[in-house]
C-alpha cells in the first residue's frame, strides 16, 4: 500500500502517520488513535479499526488476536445533545 | 527493559512523561514504566484546561502562574505543536455569591500581577454569542487557555527518548521488593528492575501501589463526564468552564463532578446526562449538534486538594508526583522535582506540597 494512502477517512490519516506513530512507540488501536486521531471521527474507527489493527500487527509482528481491543463508549450512533438531556424521562 | 536504573518513573501521564523528560534533560538515567500506553490514564480524559487564574489560595495560584511561563516556550522546546492555546476562559455567573468569592479571586489574582475581570451579561454574550441571554455575567481571564493532552504527553516521550529515557510501555509493576527501607527490585511483568530513586506517578493507582510498601496516600477519586461533539464550524471564542473547542472543531463538554469510590471509568447514561444538562443550561442553542463520544475520567484528589510530591520520606527512595490539574501544574512541579533530586532545594521548602506534611 502507498503511504499516501488514507486508512481514517473521516479524520484523513494517512498510513505513513499510523507508520509513524508505531515506530514512536504506539502499540494499540487506541494508543494510535491518542496520536493521531484515526478513530476519533463521526465513525469512531467502524472504517479504519481493522486497518489499524493489520498495521499494528505487521508492524510489531503481533498476531491481531493478541492486540488490545479499543475502548466503546456511548452513544452507540450519534445523539443530539438535547436527546441525552431528555435520557431520564426516556426511563418513566 | 534496562535491569537498572538511576532513575525509574512509574506512570507516563501528564506528570510522569514531564518528570520524565525533565529529568532526562538534566543528566538523569530515566526509565519510565507505563501499564497501558502512554497518556492512556486520567490524562486521557482531561478537558485539558489551562486555567491557571482560579487557583487559591495564594501560594498554589503562583505556582500556577509559574508553570504557565514554562509552558510559553515548551513547544519550542519540545519541538512539537500540542495545540497550545491562549484563548481566554470565562467561568460563567449564576448566582450574587459567585460575584462575592469572584471578588476575592480578582485581588488575589491582582496581588499575583494579573488580571481577573468580571464581565456584564452583555459583554458576556459579545464574547461567547452561544451563552445563554439569562446568564448574570462571567468571570473571565485572558491569559487561560487550553492544549492537547495526548500531543503533550506525545511531545514530552518523545523528547525525554532524545535524551536517552528509556519508555517501557505495556509494562505493568506487580511488586517492589524493600530492603533495609529501600526498594531493591521493581519486579514488572517484562522482568524487573533495580532502581536507584523510584518515583510514583502513577495517578489513581498509585494508592494501590504505595500500599504495597506501606505508604499511605491519601487520594480520593472524583469521576468527572465528558460528551465530545462532531467537528462543527468555529463557534468558541474562549475556554468556557464546561466547553471549550479544541484544534480540529471538536467541542469538549464537561464538568460534571461525582464521588465515587472506585476508579471504574465505566460511563453511566445519568453521566452522560448531567453533562448533556449542563450545556443545555449554559449554552442552549446547542441542544442540537451531534455527540460523537462520551468518556470519563477519574480525578486523582489529594485529601487536602494540594499536590503530594518529593521524598515520601517513607520508604528512603520512594518519591511522588500525585495530583489532580497536572495540565496546569506539571511544567512547575518537574522543575521542583529536578531541584530535589539536584538537592538544589529540600521539602522544608514545599512544606504544603511534601508528603511529610500527612505524617503527624
Amino acid at each position: 500500500m502507498s503511504d499516501e494512502i488514507l486508512i481514517c477517512r473521516c479524520e484523513e490519516v494517512t498510513e505513513q502517520e499510523i507508520k509513524d506513530a508505531i515506530k514512536n512507540g504506539a502499540s494499540t488501536v487506541d494508543g494510535v488513535k491518542r496520536v493521531t486521531r484515526a478513530g476519533k471521527g463521526l465513525c469512531q474507527g467502524r472504517t479504519c479499526r481493522c486497518l489499524v489493527e493489520n498495521l499494528i500487527s505487521r508492524e510489531t509482528k503481533t498476531p491481531v488476536e493478541e492486540l488490545e481491543y479499543p475502548n466503546n463508549r456511548p452513544p452507540v450512533r450519534v445523539m443530539k445533545v438535547k436527546a441525552l438531556a431528555e435520557l431520564d424521562k426516556e426511563d418513566q | 527493559m534496562k535491569r537498572e536504573a538511576e532513575i525509574v518513573v512509574i506512570g507516563s501521564g501528564i506528570m510522569g512523561s514531564s518528570i520524565a523528560y525533565n529529568l532526562a534533560k538534566a543528566g538523569k538515567e530515566v526509565v519510565v514504566l507505563e501499564q497501558n500506553e502512554i497518556c492512556s490514564g486520567t490524562s486521557s480524559a482531561t478537558a485539558a484546561w489551562l486555567w491557571p487564574s482560579d487557583k487559591t489560595p495564594e501560594h498554589y495560584g503562583r505556582l500556577a502562574w509559574h508553570s504557565m511561563e514554562i509552558y510559553k516556550n515548551l513547544e519550542e522546546e519540545l519541538g512539537a505543536d500540542f495545540e497550545y492555546t491562549i484563548t481566554g476562559s470565562l467561568e460563567l455567573i449564576w448566582t450574587e455569591k459567585q460575584i462575592e468569592s469572584a471578588k476575592k479571586l480578582i485581588e488575589l489574582e491582582e496581588k499575583l500581577g494579573h488580571e481577573v475581570k468580571i464581565l456584564t451579561q452583555d459583554e458576556t454574550i459579545k464574547m461567547e454569542p452561544v451563552i445563554n441571554p439569562n446568564v448574570l455575567g462571567a468571570i473571565y481571564c485572558e491569559e487561560d487557555g487550553n492544549l492537547n493532552p495526548f500531543l503533550l504527553v506525545n511531545a514530552y516521550i518523545q523528547a525525554a527518548k532524545r535524551h536517552g529515557a528509556e519508555i517501557n510501555t505495556n509494562t505493568k509493576v506487580q511488586d517492589l521488593i524493600v530492603k533495609g527501607n529501600s526498594i531493591k527490585e521493581i519486579v514488572t511483568n517484562k522482568g524487573s528492575i533495580k532502581p536507584g530513586l523510584v518515583i510514583c506517578a502513577a495517578g489513581m493507582y498509585s494508592k494501590e501501589l504505595a500500599k504495597k510498601i506501606g505508604v499511605d496516600i491519601p487520594i480520593h477519586p472524583e469521576r468527572g463526564f465528558c460528551l465530545v461533539s462532531e467537528r462543527l464550524p468555529k463557534m468558541l471564542n474562549t475556554t468556557v468552564c464546561g466547553a471549550r473547542q479544541t484544534a480540529s472543531g471538536n467541542i469538549v463538554f464537561g464538568f460534571v463532578k461525582d464521588t465515587v469510590d472506585s476508579i471504574d471509568r465505566k460511563m453511566y447514561s445519568r453521566g452522560m446526562q448531567m453533562a448533556a444538562n449542563d450545556i443545555m443550561r449554559d449554552m442552549p442553542s446547542l441542544g442540537d449538534i451531534n455527540i460523537i463520544r462520551s468518556y470519563t475520567g477519574i480525578r486523582v484528589i489529594p485529601d487536602d486538594k494540594f499536590p503530594i510530591l518529593g521524598p515520601s520520606e517513607i520508604i528512603d527512595n520512594f518519591w511522588l508526583s500525585v495530583t489532580h490539574s497536572a495540565v496546569v501544574f506539571n511544567c512547575a512541579l518537574s522543575e521542583i522535582i529536578v531541584q530535589l533530586v539536584n538537592g538544589e532545594r529540600d521539602t522544608d521548602s514545599i512544606p504544603y506540597y511534601a508528603y511529610k506534611r500527612f505524617i503527624k
